[in-house]
């Protein structure tokens, strides 16, 4: 591992440690290590079918790891399920987006608030006074959440019909309604054009600087995700075969071999 | 005396649509709201029947009676609710078909339970003391024919304050966070669970309140019936249900009421038909005449139901209200803007 890219920042809020995962006799994820320490974005780059999908599943809980340790800000997350996950302050997108389509935009962002719920179902049933100011508060956030992501406009629509760029900021709202610490982003970029690929990274640095974040992005758009991490992964076959910063990732051998071809290297 | 007769007619069947939209309603939080889909309805509905049936005839009534007949109500949604509890658990491991095939087998199991155990009657069921006629005459001294019109009124009122509180219940439910947790479990399982929601805990929790909410109806049932026997509660009532929960919409508690009406109502309705209508139902020469044979079309109620059901299923397969909700509100707000198209995408 590169010594620039490993600066001690204090405890990571995230680290795997030899994490891997096998279906069957394919090993998707072997020997995974990562830690992430609070407010940096890192990139996690490889070819297709290279596991970085896979690395999502485990730190969110959807795969159990086979061997490994996961820990979340100092907590063992081996035999947690998403839900528990998702509590310690940990959200996600999703490559294939994953909205609730026949749900409007609005109702979308405030499932994104359960991790922070606090209302007990009696309460709900005879609309107490805590009910109300949580949902008053839910209903706030989730607006300015959307003001945030230029979804406004669109607030009463229902999120199957949006456009697909708008479907991919609306993930990020919801992920964003539940106060995470740490977002995983999967491929956020793909489909954008140069110039919405360069809003996207603006509005990724913000929401980290604004909600105090840590971000973890998978992305295929080379540029965007050089111009947007401090540090990167590549993975290649479930294994981690570079790890640094975009120029020493740029110039690793293996790296070029493996994924970014002949002409990134010049 | 013609008061009687419109009372008398009428007043039973608004119980018995109080109670089928109960019933309808909840089972619309278990299969369209949550999208679990349960066959095994009738199964809670049974069981809140039964449990009001053997405590009001298990224990001694008389002065107690009006206690007992006020305590079946909670008694039964809870005994409902604990076989919700005991179904749910296990079988909410298992998805779509299965789980439909698993609270099928438990709703006959229920039924075969009461028809193998003297205790619950057997085949033959049980009769249920008629508590509030005998509290009307005894304790305010009114005499028969007064007594049957305030038992009458008093089940009208109480069917549908049942109804009214299940939507209630159902409708608070669904419009806070966990509603919206339940809904993101029916749309995807996956994306709900992973921004937070315990799917274990909402899917047992839809369980247990829809089938609490059946045992309510089952004791508003059993109470006004005097009489439960297992055949009350076969899959076909639970099939009944089920249609009106499809027809209406799955996710739509205005959809289910509308849907309930109309199904409860059609052979209600076409009972009214005069003798002297009859239609042509199949060609049989060898019965004489031209070879048609008729029916009446009050024999016919379940080939209206059937060409209903089609009518919808082809029209609307969202069901009449699909997932909206019917508000007079809504009615007079314009339509909202469309959404406006993203450049370059």
């Amino acid at each position: 591992m590169s010594e620039g890219a490993r600066v001690d920042r204090g405890d990571a809020v995230l680290s795997a440690r030899g994490v891997s995962r096998c279906f069957g006799g394919l090993t998707a994820v072997c020997d995974f290590d990562l830690d992430l320490f609070a407010g940096e974005i890192v990139g996690l780059i490889g070819p297709n079918g290279a596991g970085k999908t896979t690395v999502f599943n485990l730190l969110t809980g959807v795969y159990e790891p086979t061997r490994g340790n996961i820990s979340v800000r100092g907590c063992d997350i081996g035999r947690m399920k998403p839900d528990g996950i998702a509590g310690l302050g940990v959200a996600r997108t999703f490559q294939n987006i994953r909205l609730f389509r026949d749900m409007t935009v609005l109702e979308n962002v405030k499932v994104g608030c359960q991790p922070r719920k606090r209302q007990s179902l009696l309460g709900a049933l005879v609309r107490s006074k805590h009910f109300r100011a949580e949902e008053a508060a839910f209903e706030r956030e989730a607006l300015e959440l959307l003001e945030m992501m230029g979804l406004s406009e669109v607030r009463g629509v229902q999120a199957g019909a949006l456009a697909y760029g708008q479907q991919r900021r609306l993930e990020i709202a919801r992920a964003l309604a539940g106060r995470p610490k740490i977002l995983l982003l999967d491929e956020p970029a793909a489909g954008a054009n140069e110039r919405e690929s360069a809003d996207l990274q603006a509005l990724i640095r913000e929401i980290r600087a604004r909600f105090d974040l840590t971000i973890l992005v998978i992305e295929h758009d080379m540029p965007f995700v050089m111009g947007l991490v401090a540090r990167l992964l590549v993975l290649d076959h479930g294994e981690t075969i570079a790890c640094g910063t975009p120029e020493e990732v740029r110039a690793h051998p293996k790296v070029i071999e493996a994924y970014l071809g002949q002409e990134a290297a010049k | 005396m013609d008061f009687d007769r419109l009372l008398f007619f009428w007043g039973h069947h608004f119980v018995l649509l109080g109670v089928t939209v109960s019933l309808a309603l909840s089972l619309n939080l278990i299969n369209g709201f949550c999208g679990l889909f349960s066959l095994g309805h009738q199964g809670f509905w049974g069981v809140g029947a039964y449990m009001t049936a053997v405590l009001l005839t298990v224990l001694p009534s008389g002065e107690a009676g009006l206690f007992l007949f006020a305590l079946s109500f909670p008694l039964s949604m809870f005994a409902a609710a604990l076989c919700g509890l005991f179904v749910g658990v296990p079988c909410l491991r298992l998805r779509g078909d299965y789980l439909a095939i698993a609270t099928l087998g438990f709703g006959e199991i229920l039924r075969n339970v009461a028809i193998n155990s003297s205790f619950l009657g057997t085949s033959q069921g049980l009769s249920v003391p008629n508590v509030i006629r005998t509290t009307l005459e005894q304790t305010f001294g009114l005499n028969r024919l007064d007594a049957r019109r305030g038992e009458m009124i008093f089940y009208m009122l109480l069917s549908a304050g049942v109804a009214a509180l299940t939507l209630l219940i159902l409708r608070n439910l669904m419009r806070s966070a966990h509603g919206r947790a339940i809904t993101a479990i029916r749309d995807d399982e996956t994306a709900a669970e992973l921004l937070g929601v315990n799917l274990t805990r909402y899917k047992v929790l839809v369980f247990v309140l829809g089938a609490a909410l059946a045992g309510l109806a089952g004791a508003v049932y059993a109470n006004y019936q005097r009489y439960v026997s297992p055949n009350q509660f076969g899959f076909m009532q639970g099939v009944t249900i089920l249609v009106i929960v499809v027809m209406g919409g799955m996710g739509s508690f205005t959809g289910t009421i509308v849907a309930g009406v109309l199904i409860y109502a059609l052979p209600v309705l076409l009972s009214f038909a005069p003798g002297t209508w009859q239609v042509p139902v199949f060609y049989d020469p060898t019965q004489g005449g031209d070879g048609w044979v008729h029916r009446s079309p009050k024999d016919l109620w379940q080939v209206f139901f059937s060409i209903l059901l089609i009518v919808v299923v082809l029209l609307r397969p969202q069901g009449i209200m699909g997932t909206r909700e019917f508000s007079l509100a809504a009615l007079f707000r314009r339509k909202p803007p469309a959404p406006p198209k993203e450049a370059g995408a």
